[in-house]
């Protein structure tokens, strides 16, 4: 059926003037109509040259994930084309596989020393969406789309339409829009579901992975709703203080290898520091998300239970009412 | 799409993107308006350690907090933007300069602070708490 395969365009690429036509229209809404939002010119720079480099590995080192998945292809159980009803079961299932390798890369120190990048700034604006990883083509996170590929999806259709993917979470990355419809809300990814996302408050950490469609997160148990009396901070729980973007892409991986090699360790606890969640440490000395949960929590009992929070004396966290 | 067009596109857009923000005027340096922000600020991220005493830089872009746990909390201005750290003494090497501290902390994602006190009392006390007398 695929014989002949067609020339799929970059679509993230094609979309470069859009990203910047909406950068200009909120810095515009900030400044003129002073709307919800911040931007600090060396963290932007920052960010737009971290999106630079994430394009400029993705050409010398595509190939990888490309390569891998074009082996798969042969093992294909069926080959279903490219017709558009393909294409928008392909982004359904791509979204479900971003959803699961969003949470791996937050739960798992390994896929996190990459996806920590976009994460590094304090603010939270369209060119914080730019900041991408550089090192996604080596952690070995293509094989969730091994199946989808086994499935008989091309991988250069998944490719394709996880283009669009990665175009609409773009214009979610601002807090000059407050709140979408309401029916937009409960289906949809949106700036407010994402901004609870990028927050470092102890309700909002590991919460709310999803691409495009928030019902993922609702159907796993990890959707927390914005708070607006709990506005979000942003960054990472430990923030950079350097705008250089070398340091920016490789800071996790230095701090794991030094974990990794450092005396004393045995090989079992040298491994947990590649893949334990982020924050763990072998003496206890640092804290994963739900340790912070927790002592948030015993120093604030009135919020036990709420969405994103354990009840006290528990680690497992509430969900949010009605998920 | 080309090569070409591809770098000449991304060199544009970084330029107008950039030219906008720098334009707009809309980067604010933080600054700390005194200990008690510095403490609140400091707080927020390690809420366990309680302050015994904390002294701000001359240009008021950073504070030092000697911590009853015998450590030393460090609340950094970082762009528009706050960065705090909890330090060992034993993980800082101090260099120390007329009213100025020269500052390596072992701590890739910090490289190299160097800060200015008002005071040269405080550059002494502080560089003393650097170096191990913080209890």
């Amino acid at each position: 059926m695929t014989e002949t395969l067609p020339q799929f365009p970059q679509v993230t690429q094609l979309a470069i003037p859009l990203f910047i036509g909406a950068i200009l229209a909120e810095i515009a809404f900030m400044r003129f109509f002073h709307r919800r939002g911040e931007f600090e010119l060396r963290d932007t720079v920052t960010s737009l040259l971290m999106g630079v480099g994430n394009v400029a590995f993705g050409i010398l080192f595509g190939f990888i994930s490309y390569g891998v998945l074009i082996w798969f292809w042969q093992f294909r159980l069926l080959d279903l084309g490219f017709a558009w009803w393909v294409g928008a079961t392909a982004f359904l299932l791509d979204d479900l596989r971003y959803y699961w390798y969003h949470r791996f890369a937050h739960r798992v120190r390994w896929f996190w020393a990459e996806h920590v990048n976009h994460h590094s700034s304090q603010h939270y604006n369209l060119s914080t969406a730019l900041r991408q990883s550089w090192t996604g083509h080596f952690t070995g996170a293509v094989t969730l789309q091994i199946p989808l590929v086994l499935l008989g999806f091309h991988p250069a259709f998944i490719a394709f339409v996880y283009g669009f993917n990665l175009v609409y979470q773009f214009w979610i990355h601002t807090e000059t829009i407050g709140k979408m419809p309401a029916w937009f809300e409960a289906v949809m990814n949106t700036p407010s579901h994402h901004r609870v996302h990028h927050a470092t408050n102890a309700r909002y950490l590991d919460a709310n992975y999803a691409g495009t469609l928030i019902v993922w997160d609702k159907l796993f148990g990890t959707f927390v709703p914005e708070n607006e009396a709990d506005a979000p901070r942003y960054g990472i729980v430990r923030n950079l203080a350097t705008f250089n973007p070398l340091r920016v892409a490789f800071h996790e991986w230095v701090a794991m290898l030094r974990d990794f090699v450092r005396p004393g360790l045995n090989t079992a606890q040298r491994l947990q520091y590649l893949f334990r969640p982020p924050g763990w440490s072998h003496d206890g000395s640092r804290q994963t998300s739900e340790m912070i949960k927790s002592e948030y929590v015993a120093r604030h009992p009135q919020e036990a239970g709420k969405p994103g929070l354990p009840v006290i004396g528990q680690s497992r966290v509430s969900l949010a009412p009605g998920e | 799409m080309s090569l070409e067009i591809l770098v000449a596109m991304v060199v544009a857009g970084l330029a107008i993107a950039i030219g906008a923000v720098y334009l707009a005027g809309l980067s604010k340096p933080a600054r700390l308006a005194d200990a008690g922000q510095a403490k609140a600020r400091f707080a927020l991220d390690y809420p366990r350690e309680v302050v015994a005493d904390c002294r701000l830089t001359a240009a008021r872009d950073a504070a030092f907090l000697r911590l009853e746990s015998g450590r030393i909390g460090v609340v950094a201005a970082f762009g528009a933007k706050f960065v705090t750290r909890l330090v060992e003494s034993q993980q800082v090497q101090v260099g120390e300069r007329n009213d100025e501290l020269d500052l390596e902390m072992g701590d890739f994602t910090f490289p190299h602070p160097r800060v200015r006190f008002a005071k040269s009392n405080d550059t002494a006390l502080v560089a003393s708490w650097m170096k191990g007398n913080a209890r």
